[in-house]
C-alpha cells in the first residue's frame, strides 16, 4: 500500500487547475493518518460536504478506506475509488476527491450541486390541454422527465461525452426494440465523429447530425416537450438530449412534423385535421403570398378581378415606390420590427407595437408611402408564418426567395422555385426516411397522421417510414 | 475566387438565383406595375366613322382616392380597322391597352348595317379578351353609349356587365357575347342574338326609337349607311373629336377622349353636366342634322334604358329588332326562362268575372320531339308550365281571392294555352321571315342523324329551315 | 442520374402527367378545323394506339422484369440496331420536348406574360428541369406524386367549371373515316408518350399485381383528356378553331361571373406545372437514352448535348412556330410509324417469344 503526500497532491492538483479561485482543499489529520479533500467551491453542495463528508470523516475513529467510506462514513452510494488521471475530471464534474495518506486511495464522491430551473412550460411550444412541463438545461432531470413517461425497462440511455473543453454530456435515448438499430449505429457514429471545443445547445449537434449541414431545411427535429419525446420515442424514434439544453434533438425528422402540433393529440382528431390544414395553408401563405402578390403586380395583372385591381390600382396611384420596393420595404420594416420586438425588454414591448402598427405602418399608408394592400399581403404572411413558428426561420428566408423569383419571373418563376424546392427535398432523407414521407414517397399507413389525422384507436402501427423492427402499436 | 466557383459547383441553383438578381431583379426593381404600364379597359365600343373605325375604350383612370371608386374615361380613336384603332389609341394615351378586364362589347348602330364579323375579328383573336366579353348594340353610337354607361352605377348602382348579365338570366335568357355571336355566325343559319340596349334623351324618353336614332340623334353612321345618315355620320364623327379637341388640345382625327373626364374626376355626373352645356352648344351651332348632335345629346343627359330587346343578326348584318314580345314568345320553348309572366284577360269562370290575371313561370319543362310526317318535319314541343297567379285584376270580389287556392280552371288553362301559342306563333313568324334558325333546328335535325340530316342536307335553301319545319306547341299548365 | 427504383404508383402518375404536351391546348382546335368534333374519336384513337404501347410496356416487363430496354434490344437485335433505336429514342424525346415547349411558350405569351417573355422562360424552366434531371427519376418521380393531386384537381375544376359555360352537344359522325385517318396520322407525334416507360423500365418496380395500378392511373389521364375534348366540342362547337388554349378557354367563366376575376388562372397555373413535369420527364428519357448508346459519358455531357441541340434547334431550325407545327404534321408521322408502331411492336414479338423464366413477374 503506497503512501500519499497529502499536502502535495493537493497543490499538485491545484495548480493544475491553475488555482482557480474556487478550488478549495481541507486536510484533516487523525492521528498518523491525514485525509485531504479538494473540490469546486463554485460546483458542490457545501452543506453536504459539511454534514455529509467533512465532519463525519473527521469523527471518524480509524483508517479511511473505500469500504468505511461507504459503509459507515458518507452513506453516499456515488462514492468511488479513482485513478489519478481521473481526478481533474471529476474534480470539474462536481465530485470532492478525499486523498487518503495512509490508504493511499483517490476517492470521489459526487455532491455536484448548481442552481437548476424547474420544469415549466416552454415558451415556443405551449398547449392549452395537455402536459405544460418542458426540458430543462439539467440533463439529470431531463432524463428523469422522460423515464417518467416510459416505465420501461426498454428505455435506453446511452452516454457519451463531446467537446474538448467543454466535455458535454449527451444521452442518446431509444426505445429498444423500437427504434431501429441501424439509426441508433448510425447516430452513435455521428456523434463519436464530433471533434469540437465545445457543445454549448443541442444545436451545436444539429450540423453533424444533417445529411446536407449546408441546407436551408432542417433534418433533425427538435422539442422542449418531454411527451413529445416520448410520444416520437414510441413511434420509432431515437432522442439526443445534451447536458445544458433544454432543447432535445430527434431523429429520423420528417417535414410532416412541422405540420404537428402537441396540442394536436391532445383534442379532437377532426380539429386538430383542421388545425393541420389551417397551418399548412399558413405556411404556403407565408412563402407564396409577397411573390404571388408582386407577381401579379408585376406581370399578370390581366388575372385580377377588375375589382381587386381598382383597389390595387387606386392605392399604388402615387406611390414613390415600384411595386418591388414597396414589398421589400415593408417586408424588411416587418422584419426589424420583428428583431426589435424580440431583443427588446418587454415593458418596452407596447411602445415598439405603437411604433410598428400605428407610425410605420397607418401613417405611411396615410402619407401615400405604402399601399394597403401592400400592408395587408405582407402581414397576412408574416403573421402566417408563425403558424410552425419552429420553421419560423427557414420560411422568412423562403419568403424572401419566393419575393425576388415572383417579382423578376412572375409567376412562372414561382412555380419553377416551387417545383425545383420540392425536387431538392425530395432528394432528403433522414437516416433511410424520405423527408417528404408520408406523401412523397406515398406510405398509406402513416397517412392517418399526416395532415389529416385519424383518431388515435385506427392509428394501429407504427409509422413506416421509422422503419420500426415493431410495427404494431395497439394489438 | 476558386472558393466562389467550388460554392457554385456544390449549388448550382445559387448560380442560378444570383443570375436572376443580377440581371432580372433590377429590372422588376425599377417596373412600375403592369397596371400603370397599361391602360385597363372595361368597355369596348366600335362605330362606323366614314370609312374609319371608332374605337371608344372605357378606361379606368386610378385615382389615389379612399374610396376606391371606378373613375372612367372615354377614350376614342380611329384607324382604318380595329388593330389600327387601338394602335392610335394607345399613342394617344400614352399606355398600352390593356383589354383583359373589358367585359362589354359595343357595336353602334350603324356598323351593324354591315358584315361587322370581319371588323370584330381582331377581338375574335386576341386572346386577352375573353369571348365570353358581354356584346351588344344600341341604337346610338357606342362612344356615346359609353359615355352615358359611365353614370348607371349613379343611376341603378349597376355595371353595364350586371345591367346585362341580368337580361341575360331573366330576360332573353340566352347568351350575347362575342362567342355566342360567333356561333351564331359561323353555324348554317348564320344567325345569332345580341342584346340592345336604347341610349336615349333624359328629357325625352320617346326618344327612345329605332327611328329617332337614325334621323339624327346618333353621332356616329356608317360611310355606307344611305343618304344624309351617312353624311351627316361623317361630319359628326369629326364633330365629336373637334369638340373635344377644343378642350383637351388632341388632334381631333386620331383620338379624343372626355374632356370633363379625362381629368381624372371621381363622378362622372359632373364631367358630363359641364361637357353636355358645352356640347350643347356645339350642337346648336352645327344644326341638327349634323353629325354632332350625336356629340351634343351624348353630352346633354342621355341615359341608358334597358327594356329587354334583342337584335337579330343575319352574316354579321342586322336584320331585325325583336321586342320583347317576340322575346316571350322565344322563351315559350326555353327551358332556362322561368319567371316569365304571362297575363289573360276577360276570364270568366265560377270565379272570376272578367278579370285579368297574371301568372308567373316558376318551373317549366320542355320536351322537343322531330317527327316526319309526309317527308316534312315536325318539331313538336311538350311545354309543360307551373304558373303562380301573383296578379289578379278585376271585380271587388275577385280581388278577395287567395291567390294561394285559386285553381287552374280548364278556361284558364285553354286562355294561357292560346296566348303561349299566338305568342310563340309571333316569334316564329318573324324567325321564318328572317330565315334566322336561332333556335337551333337545325342542331337537332343534325344530331337526330337519319332522315332528318338527310332533310336538311337536300334543303336547297338550308338557311330556310324554318319555313320547311313545322311546329306543334303543346302547352300543359299546373298551379305551383 | 441515380439509378433508384420508382413506385408503380409514381409510374402511373408519370402516364398522367405525359400525355400532356399540346394535348390541352392547341390540338383540340387544330383536330377541330380538320374533323370538327370527330377530332374527339382521333384522340381517343390514338390514345387507344398508346394504350396498346402500355400494353407492350407490361408484357416486357413481365418477361424482363429487372433488365434494362437498352439490354434487351442488344441481346435481341444486336448492339448496333440497339444504339439505333435509342437513337431514335433520343430524338422522339427531343422533339416532344421542343413540342411541348414551344405549345407551352405561345400559350404563356398569349395568356400570362405579355411581353418579354423569352428570357424569363428560360431562366425559369431550364435550372429547374435540369436540376430535377441530375436528381433522377426518383426525384423527378416524387415531385410529381406530391403535386400529382394538385395538379389534377385543377384539371377537375378547369373542366368543372366548363360546366358553368353550357353547351350542347357536339356533333359527332359527322367526318369520313378517310380524313378520321388522315387527321390521326397527322397528330400522330402529339401522342406515344408513354415510350418514356420502356427508357426507365428498369428503374419501376413493379410488384404482383400492381400493374392494374398503372393502368389505372393511365386510364384516369386519358378520360381527363377525352373528357376535356367533349366538354370543349360541346362548348366551342362551330367557333372551336377560334379557341387555340383548349384548357384555359374551356375554364373562362361565363361574362355574368366574372365578378370573381378570371378563373383561368388555375388552367395556367396547372398548365405551367404540368410543363414542368413534362419537360423534366421528355429530357430525361433524352438524357437516359444518350447514356446508354455512350455509356462512358456521363449525365452532364447528357444535359449539356440536349440543351445546345436544344437551343440551336430552337433558335435556329425551329423558330419559326408554323414551321414547326407544320413538320410535326407532315414528318413526323413517318417517324412515329417507326418509333411508336415498329419498335413497340418488335418489343412484343421479343417479350412473347421469351419463355417464362423464373424471374416472371406476374404484374396483372
Amino acid at each position: 500500500m503506497a503512501f500519499l503526500n497529502v499536502e502535495k497532491e493537493i497543490e499538485k492538483y491545484k495548480q493544475e487547475l491553475h488555482n482557480s479561485f474556487d478550488v478549495a482543499s481541507r486536510i484533516v489529520i487523525k492521528g498518523d493518518d491525514k485525509v485531504g479533500f479538494l473540490y469546486l467551491k463554485s460546483f458542490t453542495d457545501q452543506q453536504l460536504f459539511v454534514d455529509g463528508i467533512y465532519e463525519p470523516i473527521s469523527r471518524y475513529q480509524g483508517d479511511i478506506t473505500l469500504d468505511v467510506l461507504q459503509d459507515k462514513i458518507v452513506k453516499n452510494s456515488d462514492v468511488q475509488e479513482i485513478k489519478t488521471n481521473e481526478i481533474i475530471d471529476n474534480i470539474l464534474k462536481g465530485a470532492v476527491i478525499i486523498f487518503t495518506e495512509k490508504a493511499g486511495l483517490y476517492l470521489a464522491v459526487d455532491i455536484q450541486f448548481y442552481p437548476t430551473r424547474m420544469p415549466s412550460e416552454p415558451p415556443t411550444s405551449p398547449v392549452i390541454q395537455g402536459p405544460r412541463e418542458g426540458f430543462v438545461e439539467d440533463i439529470k432531470t431531463n432524463i428523469t422527465l422522460l423515464r417518467r413517461r416510459l416505465y420501461s425497462k426498454d428505455l435506453v440511455f446511452k452516454q457519451m461525452k463531446i467537446g474538448k473543453y467543454s466535455n458535454t454530456q449527451i444521452v442518446i435515448a431509444y426505445l429498444d426494440g423500437i427504434a431501429n438499430k441501424q439509426v441508433i449505429k448510425d447516430i452513435e457514429k455521428r456523434l463519436k465523429n464530433i471533434k469540437i471545443d465545445g457543445i454549448l445547445d443541442s444545436y451545436y449537434i444539429l450540423s453533424f447530425l444533417e445529411n446536407k449541414p449546408d441546407s436551408l431545411f432542417k433534418q433533425v427535429g427538435n422539442t422542449e416537450k418531454p411527451d413529445i419525446v416520448a410520444g416520437r420515442m414510441l413511434e420509432g424514434r431515437v432522442a439526443i438530449i445534451v447536458d445544458n439544453s433544454p432543447i432535445v434533438l430527434t431523429l429520423p425528422f420528417i417535414l410532416i412534423e412541422e405540420m404537428q402540433s402537441s396540442n394536436d393529440y391532445y383534442t379532437n382528431h377532426h380539429y386538430a385535421s383542421l388545425v393541420r390544414v389551417v397551418r399548412m395553408l399558413g405556411i404556403i401563405i407565408a412563402i407564396l403570398a409577397p411573390g404571388a402578390y408582386l407577381a401579379l403586380q408585376l406581370f399578370h395583372y390581366n388575372v385580377l378581378p377588375l375589382n381587386f385591381l381598382i383597389t390595387v390600382a387606386d392605392t399604388t396611384q402615387g406611390l414613390p415606390f415600384t411595386p418591388f420596393l414597396e414589398m421589400l420595404f415593408i417586408a424588411l420594416l416587418f422584419q426589424i420590427l420583428y428583431e426589435v420586438s424580440l431583443r427588446l425588454p418587454s415593458y418596452l414591448g407596447l411602445a415598439t407595437s405603437i411604433v410598428g402598427a400605428l407610425i410605420l405602418g397607418d401613417t405611411g399608408v396615410k402619407a401615400g408611402l405604402i399601399s394597403p394592400p401592400g400592408v395587408i399581403v405582407v402581414a397576412l404572411a408574416k403573421i402566417a408564418l408563425y403558424t410552425a413558428p419552429e420553421e419560423a426561420s427557414q420560411i422568412t428566408v423562403l419568403q424572401f426567395i419566393f419575393l425576388i423569383l415572383g417579382g423578376s419571373l412572375g409567376l412562372l418563376g414561382l412555380a419553377g422555385g416551387l417545383v425545383y424546392f420540392v425536387n431538392y427535398l425530395t432528394t432528403l432523407d433522414s437516416y433511410g426516411t424520405p423527408y417528404l414521407a408520408p406523401y412523397s414517397p406515398r406510405i398509406p399507413q402513416d397517412l392517418k397522421d399526416g395532415i389529416f389525422k385519424s383518431a388515435l384507436t385506427e392509428m394501429k402501427t407504427r409509422p413506416k417510414c421509422m422503419n420500426s423492427p415493431n410495427k404494431v402499436r395497439e394489438e | 475566387m476558386k472558393r466562389f466557383f467550388k460554392n457554385f459547383k456544390k449549388t448550382p441553383m445559387l448560380l442560378v438565383f444570383i443570375i436572376i438578381l443580377v440581371f432580372f431583379t433590377p429590372i422588376a426593381i425599377f417596373s412600375p406595375g403592369e397596371n400603370k404600364d397599361r391602360a385597363v379597359v372595361t368597355a369596348v365600343g366600335i362605330d362606323r366613322v366614314d370609312d374609319e373605325i371608332e374605337l371608344s375604350l372605357l378606361t379606368f383612370i386610378p385615382t389615389a382616392n379612399p374610396t376606391y371608386n371606378e373613375t372612367n374615361s372615354v377614350i376614342s380613336a380611329k384607324g382604318s380597322c380595329i388593330a389600327d384603332a387601338l394602335y392610335q389609341a394607345q399613342i394617344a394615351m400614352g399606355k398600352r391597352v390593356g383589354l383583359s378586364h373589358a367585359r362589354t362589347t359595343v357595336v353602334g348602330h350603324f356598323l351593324l348595317e354591315e358584315d361587322i364579323a370581319p371588323t370584330l375579328d381582331y377581338l375574335s383573336r386576341i386572346a386577352s379578351l375573353s369571348e365570353n366579353t358581354i356584346f351588344i348594340t344600341t341604337n346610338s353610337c357606342a362612344k356615346d353609349f359609353l359615355k352615358a354607361s359611365q353614370t348607371l352605377g349613379e343611376d341603378l348602382g349597376l355595371k353595364l356587365d350586371q345591367l346585362i348579365a341580368y337580361d341575360v338570366k331573366n330576360v332573353y335568357v340566352t347568351d350575347t357575347t362575342l362567342e355566342s355571336f360567333y356561333k351564331g355566325y359561323f353555324s348554317d343559319v348564320r344567325a345569332s342574338l345580341v342584346g340592345y340596349l336604347e341610349l336615349v334623351d333624359e328629357n325625352d324618353a320617346d326618344v327612345a326609337s329605332m327611328e329617332s336614332g337614325q334621323s339624327g340623334s346618333t353621332s356616329c353612321s356608317g360611310s355606307s349607311g344611305s343618304g344624309g345618315g351617312g353624311e351627316s355620320g361623317s361630319d359628326d364623327g369629326g364633330g365629336s373629336g373637334s369638340g373635344e379637341g377644343e378642350s383637351s388640345g388632341e388632334s381631333s382625327d386620331s383620338s379624343s377622349s372626355d374632356g370633363g373626364q379625362s381629368g381624372g374626376n371621381s363622378g362622372g355626373d359632373a364631367g358630363g353636366n359641364s361637357g353636355g352645356e358645352e356640347g350643347g352648344e356645339a350642337g346648336g351651332e352645327n344644326g341638327g342634322e349634323s353629325g354632332s348632335s350625336g356629340q351634343t345629346t351624348s353630352e346633354s343627359k342621355r341615359k341608358i334604358v334597358n327594356d329587354g330587346k334583342v337584335v337579330l343578326i343575319k352574316d354579321g348584318k342586322r336584320v331585325e329588332m325583336l321586342d320583347e314580345k317576340i322575346v316571350e314568345g322565344l322563351n315559350i320553348m326555353n327551358q332556362k326562362a322561368i319567371g316569365q309572366l304571362i297575363a289573360v284577360e276577360h276570364i270568366e269562370d265560377d270565379i272570376f268575372k272578367d278579370a285579368k290575371l297574371t301568372y308567373a313561370v316558376r318551373k317549366k319543362t320542355v320536351r322537343q320531339s322531330l317527327k316526319m310526317q309526309n317527308g316534312n318535319p315536325i318539331l313538336s314541343l311538350d311545354v309543360t308550365l307551373g304558373l303562380e297567379l301573383i296578379e289578379i285584376q278585376g271585380e271587388k270580389d275577385d280581388l278577395k281571392l287567395n291567390s294561394e287556392f285559386t285553381v287552374l280552371s280548364k278556361k284558364i288553362k285553354d286562355k294561357i294555352e292560346a296566348e303561349c301559342k299566338r305568342s310563340f306563333a309571333g316569334a316564329i313568324k318573324e324567325l321564318r321571315k328572317n330565315k334566322a334558325d336561332v333556335i337551333n333546328v337545325t342542331g337537332m335535325m343534325m344530331s337526330s342523324g337519319g332522315k332528318f340530316k338527310e332533310f336538311y342536307e337536300k334543303l336547297e335553301n338550308k338557311e330556310d329551315i324554318l319555313n320547311n319545319v313545322n311546329f306543334i306547341l303543346n302547352i300543359n299548365c299546373k298551379s305551383e | 442520374m441515380k439509378d433508384l427504383k420508382i413506385s408503380a404508383r409514381q409510374t402511373g402518375m408519370i402516364c398522367v402527367m405525359l400525355i400532356f404536351a399540346n394535348a390541352f391546348l392547341t390540338l383540340p382546335s387544330l383536330l377541330h378545323s380538320e374533323v370538327g368534333a370527330d377530332g374527339f374519336f382521333v384522340v381517343a384513337g390514338l390514345m387507344f394506339f398508346d394504350l396498346l404501347v402500355l400494353g407492350t410496356f407490361f408484357l416486357l416487363k413481365a418477361r424482363f422484369p429487372d433488365d434494362k430496354f437498352y439490354d434487351i434490344l442488344k441481346d435481341h437485335l444486336g448492339k448496333i440496331l440497339a444504339k439505333i433505336i435509342l437513337a431514335l429514342f433520343m430524338i422522339f424525346f427531343l422533339f416532344k420536348s421542343l413540342l411541348a415547349y414551344s405549345v407551352v411558350l405561345l400559350f404563356l405569351k398569349q395568356q400570362v406574360y405579355q411581353d418579354q417573355f423569352e428570357l424569363i422562360a428560360i431562366i425559369s424552366i431550364f435550372p429547374v428541369i435540369c436540376h430535377g434531371v441530375f436528381c433522377g427519376i426518383r426525384t423527378i418521380s416524387r415531385t410529381i406524386e406530391l403535386f400529382f393531386y394538385i395538379v389534377v384537381a385543377g384539371l377537375v375544376v378547369c373542366i368543372g367549371i366548363s360546366f358553368t359555360n353550357g353547351g350542347g352537344m357536339p356533333q359527332l359522325f359527322q367526318t369520313q373515316i378517310q380524313s378520321f385517318l388522315s387527321s390521326s396520322f397527322k397528330h400522330a407525334f402529339s401522342f406515344g408518350d408513354y415510350l418514356l416507360l420502356f427508357i426507365i423500365m428498369d428503374k419501376i418496380e413493379i410488384k404482383k399485381g400492381q400493374g392494374r395500378k398503372i393502368l389505372s392511373f393511365a386510364l384516369v389521364g386519358i378520360t381527363l383528356m377525352l373528357l376535356l375534348l367533349i366538354r370543349f366540342y360541346s362548348i366551342y362547337q362551330v367557333t372551336a378553331f377560334m379557341h387555340t388554349n383548349a384548357i384555359v378557354d374551356i375554364s373562362s367563366v361565363p361574362a355574368q361571373f366574372t365578378g370573381i376575376g378570371r378563373l383561368d388562372i388555375i388552367a395556367m397555373i396547372t398548365v405551367m406545372m404540368m410543363t414542368y413535369f413534362q419537360l423534366e420527364l421528355f429530357i430525361y428519357g433524352f438524357c437516359s437514352s444518350f447514356l446508354d448508346i455512350f455509356p462512358k459519358l456521363n449525365n452532364i455531357h447528357a444535359v449539356v448535348l440536349y440543351i445546345i441541340t436544344f437551343f440551336v434547334l430552337y433558335y435556329g431550325l425551329l423558330s419559326q412556330y408554323d414551321f414547326f407545327i407544320d413538320s410535326t404534321e407532315n414528318y413526323f408521322p413517318y417517324f412515329m410509324i417507326v418509333v411508336n408502331f415498329l419498335v413497340p411492336l418488335t418489343v412484343a414479338i421479343i417479350a412473347l417469344t421469351k419463355k417464362k423464366g423464373k424471374e416472371y413477374e406476374k404484374i396483372f
